[in-house]
């Protein structure tokens, strides 16, 4: 089975502040506010003139960059996404056009949020191993900022752009699995698009998260027979500082092991656990991780990762 | 119906107040120093304690302890 050989990404330079004086009056919250809770002090925020495959192919070239694979080795390439260029055709296709993929190469979308990355490692990894594929690239591209709105306080303090590109092949670093997945398809509306903005309904999406991640979690672990203290780091997804000190704490495990990285960047949708991963990819010392990412649909998705090399 | 020592011994348990000698139920969440995340947490936790569920209505109606003991005896 394939796995996780290297990750790029590509974060737009452009930021907004959350910490901007008006900002914090017109929405009656202070910087302690901001930093303790949300945890967000600048939100990454693409260019007025770039698209979501641009982003896409911005990570993908710097992942080839970055491992000197030529662009016709990439067998398969997945594009995670909810906010496509247009309808119709799929990100990948584009992607794989304007990158210069070998007509060979497979390519399709995953229409996932949050838990987006970690349900395409394992589609990714089984499509290449059910088809005699070497490499695949697992790319994630969600900008948020196509859909949220300047005057909501429930989403515009979270959300930043950003890109990465995973590549899945036979000499791994990381192994991935085993995988947990769930849906709660009755609550869909807690966090939709609707006519083109984003709506959170954050209670909803809060007591979900709170209360169904460390359990999936907690299962995962225990059908793998792995202790909770034995995993180096939980690489949750990045929703708010105050949800992923939530799920650490009802999984009851200590600070140190537990990723944080929207500071800089926001909740950067699929794209911010592999933004975490990429870090740990160059730290030996990770050789056990939980990645879990929950969101959109309501969905979740958990998975182990074991360090090979 | 749920009593007010109930539902300040489910706050006590949060961890959300430091001193629940200066704590009281009659003033707002936001007079008692909980913001509007830990009153998410807070509610949560009652819902579980209590094992029930509160719709963003009644969610609406509340902003203190004493609004969700109101709440709770409406629904009796």
């Amino acid at each position: 089975m394939p796995g996780i050989e290297n990750i790029a990404s590509y974060v737009p330079a452009g930021r907004a502040s959350n910490l901007e004086p008006a900002l914090l009056e017109r929405f009656q919250i202070d910087e302690k506010f901001v930093r303790d809770k949300i945890g967000v002090l600048r939100r990454a925020v693409k260019g007025a003139d770039e698209e979501t495959s641009d982003l896409a192919v911005r990570a993908l070239q710097a992942l080839l960059e970055k491992t000197g694979l030529a662009a016709d080795a990439i067998d398969a390439l997945v594009v995670v996404t909810q906010n496509p260029d247009t309808n119709l055709p799929h990100v990948s296709a584009l992607v794989h056009g304007k990158a210069g993929l070998a007509a060979r190469c497979a390519a399709f979308d995953l229409g996932l949020g949050c838990s987006g990355y970690v349900y395409g490692l394992s589609v990714l990894q089984a499509f290449l191993a059910g088809n005699g594929l070497a490499r695949g690239v697992l790319v994630t591209a969600d900008p948020y900022s196509k859909i949220v709105a300047d005057d909501d306080k429930n989403t515009v303090l979270l959300f930043g752009d950003a890109a990465t590109a995973t590549l899945l092949g036979p000499v791994p670093v990381y192994r991935a699995g085993p995988f947990s997945f769930g849906t709660r398809g009755a609550a869909h509306e807690a966090l939709a698009c609707r006519e083109g903005r984003l709506a959170m309904n954050g209670r909803e999406v809060f007591n979900f998260a709170a209360t169904g991640v460390a359990p999936d979690v907690l299962g995962l672990l225990q059908r793998a027979g792995i202790g909770k203290d034995e995993v180096d780091a939980y690489l949750f997804h990045q929703g708010s500082r105050y949800i992923v000190e939530t799920i650490r704490a009802r999984l009851g495990v200590a600070q140190e092991r537990v990723r944080l990285g929207l500071q800089d960047v926001g909740n950067t949708v699929s794209s911010s656990i592999p933004l975490l991963l990429e870090r740990e990819l160059e730290n030996p010392e990770s050789r056990i991780l939980v990645l879990s990412g929950f969101g959109v649909g309501l969905s979740w998705a958990s998975c182990l990762c074991k360090r090979e090399k | 119906m749920v009593s007010v020592e109930r539902l300040l011994q489910i706050t006590a348990a949060s961890g959300l107040v430091a001193d629940m000698g200066g704590f009281d139920p009659q003033r707002s969440f936001k007079d008692n120093g909980i913001d509007s995340l830990d009153v998410m947490t807070l509610l949560l936790g009652i819902e579980e304690d209590l094992g029930l569920k509160f719709s963003d209505e009644e969610v609406d109606r509340i902003r203190s302890l004493a609004d969700v003991q109101a709440v709770l005896a409406a629904r009796a």
